[in-house]
């Protein structure tokens, strides 16, 4: 077990979610949302192993086409299909939105009052799923090449100057 | 979500607080070629840094140094400002020859630095012992605020200590060309191997603008270098060692070199880079709303110039692009004096020299623009604290299809006309390496990877979303379109953040066969305050920081000024 940084958390939950084949712009909503679950004392990075696990394909399963839709109506919205229900309430969470249990489903609501911040904590114990992470944030490294190693950085070998 | 997005013309007060020209706007300013010829400024977060601690009254202390001989061992650099302390803990170990490489994947380094909060322990200072020689490979806590590593200058170091254990001044045309006892190759910030996330810093003083940590680490470490070159001299020869003179430690500052990793931070901070796009902009719209310049500051401007033609005669560098530009920049500099003379005497003197400089090189035009913010620090310096940017702003899922289609179609019409199937325009792709985590850029049709290709083709995503727009409704809610077509998230993202920050995106193809990364380093690394770009490749820079700059021990020295502390923008020797 080490301690992370948040922003360990978040950039790599971000590659992660790359890494599971998401959009880039669905990702980083996954990777804030579960650095938010943290702040706020939840298990964020079980949240989001869970519902990347569950991934197949482009993500309609985690329900941020919900949040979205609550937060451009005034209604609330009810979501009846989710893959982990911590990273539901980390996506409406971290815009503001309460994520509530009602009898179909998980409803999404504009709260009555403004919602309180998480409270800070500067670090996160990593939890044994960390490694699946890291794993599927490895899926977006290239192996490196002899080719690779010598043109891509563009650099000398040595400095010795 | 739309209506409470705050309109660029709200950020700071602009357009509030004093008369201003109007902005050179993004399509300008915001190409490539421009960025890369972007000089140090006022605004620099070097300069503004140091402007802050002096009227802070900081003080630095060096509470250990325990090094040996040779110059391997300990040291700590204490700054005390406000109710923090931060201390620079630093270590000097023996490094093989072979070893020395500035990339990433170096493994071993001459020193490591680890800026820490507070006043280290010995027990604390023993476990920074530990790791930081061992850099990436070691775990860090939130007390330590940033992580670096250095390599000496082999020649400089060599000369120096040679020439001052014999009681000798080191050479100042030797000092002036490689200018730094040691080059930094990673300084690391927010959150990496668990050192402190950023949001723990943000909200102090000091420490709250972007990159000050990391700035402050680099000017503690300057002071390291400095001390040890002295320290290994003395050592040397007790007898006979003198220390450096005033002037030229003063102009040994600290080297970086600066790969590929710096480029993609521009393109994956929109809003900050806006930010710092539109201070300077405003900046420049200031000095250029000034009706008539008084004799002090036209004689400012004047002998600012002459500065910058002596920085230039010193600007030597061995890429054959750069050096050309140099040489085409000392012929500009040449004539400004005597187009500058004229515009002086008329009215908007400032804004007619902006113009009269749109004939000459975008090196020479932006050179001009430094000089012109650092001749009126009083309409320029509290854009300073305008420098930062919070948490990137969500999607607006309330837009319409129309209006997103609509956006596209005005403010990316260039992305839009682009034939991104020609190989031409496609041919690079942007890559994290799995060796160290290289950041690199590829040939698509060469090379494996390009599959797990990083999202910099930004245009070329656009592109495709507009593609897509063409055939939907105009009234589709973007809330509509990002559940069916989850794919563009990220470019609706992109679009909708331009159309609040309208500085916010390079205007070029970054995939195109002829993309000079080199030009995204300058950009950034001239916002940091470093100059004598050195590039020794098309994505790779050397450059120096804090040359020039005072020293730690003339912090609150008396008898210096607010304005001559912080009068050190393009030093010459």
């Amino acid at each position: 077990m080490i301690e992370l940084s948040l922003n360990e958390v978040e950039t790599t939950v971000v590659k992660a979610a790359c890494g599971r084949g998401l959009d880039h712009g669905v990702a980083t909503e996954i990777g804030t949302a579960a650095r938010w679950l943290c702040e706020a004392g939840h298990d964020g990075i079980e949240a989001a192993v869970e519902a990347l696990a569950a991934v197949d394909g482009d993500g309609g399963e985690l329900g941020l086409a919900a949040v979205d839709l609550a937060l451009a109506s005034e209604e609330p919205v009810l979501v009846s299909d989710y893959v982990s229900r911590t990273l539901l309430a980390g996506l409406a969470g971290r815009v503001g939105l309460v994520s509530v249990d009602v009898d179909d489903g998980v409803e999404l609501r504009r709260p009555a009052e403004l919602a309180v911040s998480p409270a800070q904590v500067a670090t996160v114990a990593s939890p044994p799923c960390w490694s699946e992470l890291q794993d599927w944030a490895a899926q977006t490294y290239v192996p490196s090449s002899e080719q690779s190693r010598v043109a891509g950085a563009g650099a000398g070998l040595t400095d010795n100057d | 979500m739309s209506g409470e997005a705050p309109s660029a013309d709200l950020v700071c007060g602009v357009g509030q607080l004093y008369p201003q020209a109007e902005l050179r706007p993004p399509e300008v300013v915001m190409r490539l070629e421009r960025m890369g010829s972007f000089f140090p400024s006022r605004l620099s977060f070097m300069r503004s840094l140091l402007r802050d601690l002096a009227t802070a009254n900081a003080t630095v202390e060096r509470g250990v140094f325990d090094v040996d001989d040779d110059g391997f061992g300990r040291a700590v650099y204490t700054v005390r400002v406000h109710d923090h302390s931060y201390s620079l803990c630093a270590f000097s170990n023996a490094l093989e020859p072979e070893q020395r490489t500035d990339r990433v994947i170096a493994e071993a380094w001459d020193s490591s630095f680890v800026l820490y909060d507070g006043v280290p322990s010995t027990l604390e200072l023993d476990r920074l012992n530990d790791a930081a020689p061992r850099q990436e490979a070691a775990r860090y806590r939130p007390t330590d605020i940033v992580l670096s590593r250095a390599n000496r200058s082999v020649r400089l170091f060599e000369h120096v200590v040679e020439r001052l254990a014999a009681g000798h001044q080191p050479d100042a045309d030797t000092i002036g060309s490689i200018g730094y006892l040691m080059r930094t190759t990673a300084v690391y910030g927010n959150g990496k191997f668990g050192i402190a996330d950023r949001a723990l810093v943000q909200d102090r003083p000091i420490l709250g603008g972007a990159f000050r940590a990391e700035m402050l680490a680099v000017w503690l470490i300057r002071a390291f270098t400095h001390d040890l070159v002295e320290h290994v001299a003395h050592r040397r020869s007790p007898a006979t060692a003198v220390g450096l003179d005033s002037e030229l430690k003063r102009h040994l500052g600290i080297g970086n070199s600066t790969g590929l990793g710096m480029a993609p931070f521009l393109v994956s901070h929109p809003e900050l880079l806006n930010n710092w796009m539109l201070a300077r902009e405003t900046a420049l719209a200031r000095v250029r709303a000034v009706r008539s310049a008084t004799a002090h500051h036209a004689q400012r401007f004047r002998s600012l110039i002459e500065r910058a033609q002596k920085h230039a005669a010193q600007w030597n560098v061995e890429d054959d692009r750069q050096q050309s530009r140099i040489v085409q920049l000392r012929l500009e500099l040449g004539e400004l004096q005597e187009v500058a003379a004229a515009c002086m005497n008329d009215d908007d003197p400032w804004d007619r020299l902006v113009n009269a400089c749109s004939n000459w090189s975008a090196e020479c035009e932006e050179l001009v623009v430094s000089a012109l913010l650092e001749t009126y620090p009083e309409l320029v310096d509290g854009l300073a604290g305008c420098m930062v940017a919070g948490e990137s702003r969500r999607i607006d899922p309330a837009m319409t299809a129309g209006e997103l289609r609509e956006t596209i179609e005005t403010q990316w019409a260039w992305a839009v006309s682009t034939d991104f199937d020609a190989p031409e325009n496609c041919r690079r792709f942007w890559y994290t390496s799995e060796e160290k985590l290289e950041p690199r850029l590829g040939d698509r049709f060469t090379e494996e990877g390009a599959e797990l290709e990083r999202p910099l083709d930004i245009a070329r995503r656009v592109c495709a979303l507009h593609a897509e727009l063409l055939g939907r409704s105009a009234g589709d809610p973007v809330a509509t379109l990002c559940k069916e077509l989850p794919q563009h998230r990220f470019a609706i993202q992109r679009v909708q953040t331009l159309l609040r920050h309208p500085y916010a995106e390079i205007r070029d193809n970054l995939i195109a066969e002829d993309l000079l990364p080199i030009d995204m380093l300058r950009c950034k690394l001239s916002f940091f305050g470093a100059a004598k770009f050195d590039p020794k490749s098309d994505r790779w820079t050397r450059v120096t920081l804090f040359q020039g700059a005072p020293l730690i021990d003339e912090l609150g020295a008396t008898g210096t000024s607010a304005a001559d502390f912080d009068d050190w923008w393009l030093p010459v020797l």
